[in-house]
């Protein structure tokens, strides 16, 4: 078997690329797409500690993780998407109306 | 090579290609890529119902949600230039990983057990018997983001209305009346502002009786 910090370095791994990805791009899709690889490390850390314990609450909670980034991608692309008509762009460096 | 080597390979790579691939469409494609990675990953650590889930909800739903806002959200010309804090991002995350495999590469030597547990029928015991209550909490917030997905996507008429109310601050009641509906979905509004509305609403339905 592999020790689980092969998973966890694994997981180190791709939260920094999400986090590369956030830090470098100013496209909105572009930040959801890597705010959903930040998320499923962060699963992939939950579900090897649940299977280092044996335990069920690990994969329970990656479960409830997986719904909510669900969720927040619905949320996040419509108001991607009502940002859009607004500005006709998706750069968020454009965007200034929250900005004062 | 054993498989995990295979899949954390296949899943760096593709998560590379998802983060710098410049073309949104082949981004969110790529992610789905991913996903599937990561959903074998979860194979290999026993956690099949997972594993399932995550294909189904991960690389079915939601990139084909992305893939749909990126088809609504797009025409010629529109794609943004790439970021001026690039080089201090890239600086930044290569530190986060040697810092993190520094770390953790040094931690106890976990192993996964074997599998010894009923799989299914154990998270399901979990999650009914003793999470019922966050499941029912859960299911109630994923309606609550659709009815907010649906009323953030609508029509700009309506959103642009809510967003007007705000900003003025002050306004006549009659077009308080109005834009009260779209208002009432807003988080933002205030408890008095909500009340006004409220006593607003009610003279509107007693000149509809009168």
């Amino acid at each position: 078997m592999v020790p689980v910090s092969g998973y966890v370095i694994l997981s180190a791994i791709l939260f920094s690329i999400g986090l590369w990805g956030l830090l470098t791009s100013r496209n909105g899709i572009k930040i959801l797409i890597c705010v959903e690889i930040l998320l499923n490390a962060a699963n992939l850390n939950l579900v090897a500690f649940s299977g280092l314990w044996a335990e069920q609450r690990g994969y329970l909670f990656a479960l409830f993780s997986i719904a909510l980034a669900a969720a927040e991608a619905a949320v996040g692309l419509s108001i991607l998407i009502a940002l859009f008509r607004r500005v006709r762009s998706l750069d968020l460096g454009k965007v200034r109306h929250l900005r004062w | 090579m054993s498989l995990f080597v295979i899949l954390a390979l296949y899943t760096v790579a593709t998560a590379i290609l998802a983060v710098r691939t410049e073309t949104l469409t082949y981004s969110a494609l790529w992610l789905a890529a991913m996903l599937i990675g990561v959903a074998g990953l979860f194979l290999t650590l026993g956690a099949e119902f997972l594993a399932v889930i995550q294909v189904i909800i991960y690389a079915g739903a939601v990139v084909s949600l992305i893939l749909f806002a990126i088809m609504f959200a797009q025409h010629r010309g529109s794609e943004p230039k790439p970021g001026s804090n690039r080089a201090r991002g890239s600086l930044l995350a290569l530190f986060f990983v040697l810092i993190l495999s520094a770390l953790l590469s040094g931690v106890g030597p976990w192993r996964v057990l074997p599998e010894g547990r009923e799989g299914f029928l154990e998270l399901g015991r979990t999650i009914f018997k003793d999470y019922l209550l966050p499941f029912e909490v859960l299911s109630v917030l994923l309606l609550a983001a659709l009815v907010g997905a649906v009323f953030l996507a609508k029509r700009e008429r309506l959103v642009a209305a809510g967003s007007e109310r705000i900003g003025t601050g002050v306004q006549s009641q009659d077009q308080g009346q109005k834009q009260g509906e779209g208002d009432q979905a807003q988080a933002g509004a205030g408890a008095a502002e909500a009340a006004s509305e409220r006593g607003a609403e009610g003279k509107e339905r007693g000149k509809g009786v009168s």
